[in-house]
């Protein structure tokens, strides 16, 4: 009788224990999807800029006009799939054609290109904080899933662990602000 | 703009090095001639006075005043080298900087919220100025103490004092208004549970602060990574974190680095090492905080250019 009163004692407590977890775990992810979206809010925030940016390409700068198009496709791509690895590659493609304007000594005078390099700039530093916020998610997610015994409860319901975010930084040293 | 410690070591030495020695002169004269004083005093009891308890008081009382003397002429004397040492280090480091005896007052202290309830405060050794950022600031040496009345075995009522807080403690009043509010506290296992916490990159940082705020983003902003690094920098050079709190238009900090600015007993006053605790006293909390609100500055600036 009383090993049976032990039993069902343990067995409270572990499903109680798995419970526990299981949300821990759960909250966890959500805080991770969260923090993912707050980066394609950003994101999305900086790939709106993309038409102005080829505009002052195309009237300013002698660029390859399929790059342009590139571009200019891959937002559309991006802005329906939200897939973070195509808005990294894009990003990319976004610095260099800045790179290659702001080489240009015929649009540093330009208002328009200038009010852009001004709203990229506080994209690009609510972007690294939101980034940074991700990832430290992330960290704590994955952390949680791999460590004994939440490992058990991880792998029992299938909790995967999550990538972290880099993307390359719009450096503010191009820009002088007046 | 802020100097070196090679550079203003120099200065501080042969500006101050003669009038210390005048202070420690006149100090070690009076001394000894309350010393030659009560001696003569004591021989003329001797010689006069038959009854040795009589003898006995007066050399008692001699002791007693002796002693009296000697604590009075050390307060006086860490009063003078503070004004003399202190103060010209304090200018020879920024000549916009200004040294004062006082602390800073109890209420601007309370506002800051730091410690909960404490029943004695004390503070001297005031530095204040302006940062190169343009921010006012000031910090000084606070002492708090907690007085708890009991009654002893005996029944006879005791008073128990116990330190809680010693060190440096500063503001700096905001240029920019950052309608938000972060703290960086000292690691605690409390604090992992609370939703406002942020987790930072730097392991480092983590084991020694937990990041607060309602405001993530802008915690993340003005808290870049390598402002994170300059905090663990002063960690590791100095052993001692360093707590901040940013209250919209207000910065508080809070250093346990114990007494700031005590003449060394048993080193020469200015010993090299001596002053380079000082200086370190001036360079780190202003150093840091010149970073972070250069941080804060950049991000109101690059919010207002839109």
């Amino acid at each position: 009788m009383e090993i049976k009163i032990i039993i069902a004692i343990v067995i409270s407590l572990l499903a109680i224990y798995i419970i526990f977890e299981y949300n821990k775990l759960t909250k966890l992810k959500n805080k991770v999807k969260q923090s993912k979206s707050s980066i394609d809010v950003y994101l999305s925030k900086r790939f709106d800029l993309i038409p102005n940016l080829v505009e002052c390409t195309k009237a300013y700068t002698k660029y390859e006009e399929k790059v342009l198009v590139e571009i200019s496709e891959k937002r559309a791509m991006y802005a329906k799939s939200k897939d973070l690895s195509l808005g990294k590659e894009l990003n990319d493609q976004i610095i260099n054609l800045l790179v290659v304007n702001e080489n240009n000594p015929n649009l540093k005078a330009v208002e328009q290109f200038v009010n852009l390099q001004k709203s990229l700039i506080k994209i690009e530093s609510e972007l690294q904080a939101v980034r940074r916020i991700y990832n430290g998610d992330v960290t704590l997610y994955n952390s949680e899933i791999e460590v004994f015994p939440s490992i058990i409860i991880a792998k029992i319901f299938r909790f995967k662990p999550e990538e972290l975010f880099e993307i390359q930084e719009y450096k503010r040293e191009n820009i002088k602000i007046e | 703009m802020n100097k070196g410690f090679d550079e203003i070591y120099d200065n501080v030495f042969r500006e101050t090095k003669s009038s210390l020695e005048t202070a420690k002169q006149k100090n070690r004269k009076f001394l000894l001639i309350v010393f030659g004083v009560l001696i003569v005093i004591n021989l003329i009891v001797y010689f006069l006075v038959d009854f040795k308890a009589e003898v006995t008081i007066s050399i008692s009382i001699a002791i007693i005043v002796m002693i009296i003397l000697f604590i009075t002429s050390r307060t006086s004397y860490k009063k003078m080298y503070k004004q003399i040492v202190i103060e010209t280090l304090v200018k020879s480091y920024n000549n916009g900087f200004s040294y004062y005896n006082e602390g800073i007052p109890l209420i601007e202290y309370k506002i800051s919220n730091f410690d909960g309830a404490f029943d004695e405060y004390k503070s001297e050794d005031r530095i204040y100025g302006k940062l190169k950022t343009g921010d006012r600031f000031e910090f000084a040496e606070i002492t708090t103490y907690k007085i708890r009345e009991y009654k002893d075995s005996n029944g006879s009522r005791t008073e128990e004092r116990k330190k809680t807080f010693s060190g440096m403690y500063g503001i700096v009043w905001l240029e920019k208004n950052l309608l938000s509010d972060i703290q960086i506290t000292l690691n605690s296992v409390m604090n992992k549970y609370n939703k406002d916490r942020i987790e930072v990159e730097s392991g480092e940082f983590e084991e020694d602060y937990d990041l607060i705020t309602k405001d993530k983003m802008m915690a993340m902003r003005i808290f870049t990574p390598d402002l994170i690094e300059e905090i663990n920098t002063i960690k590791r050079s100095t052993k001692i974190p360093i707590e901040i709190k940013i209250d919209e238009n207000k910065l508080f900090f809070r250093y346990k680095c114990g007494q700031m600015f005590e003449p060394p007993i048993l080193k020469n006053d200015l010993d090299r090492d001596v002053i380079r605790n000082y200086y370190n006293m001036i360079y780190y909390p202003t150093h840091i905080l010149e970073r972070i609100c250069e941080n804060i500055n950049n991000v109101a600036e690059i919010d207002n250019e839109e």
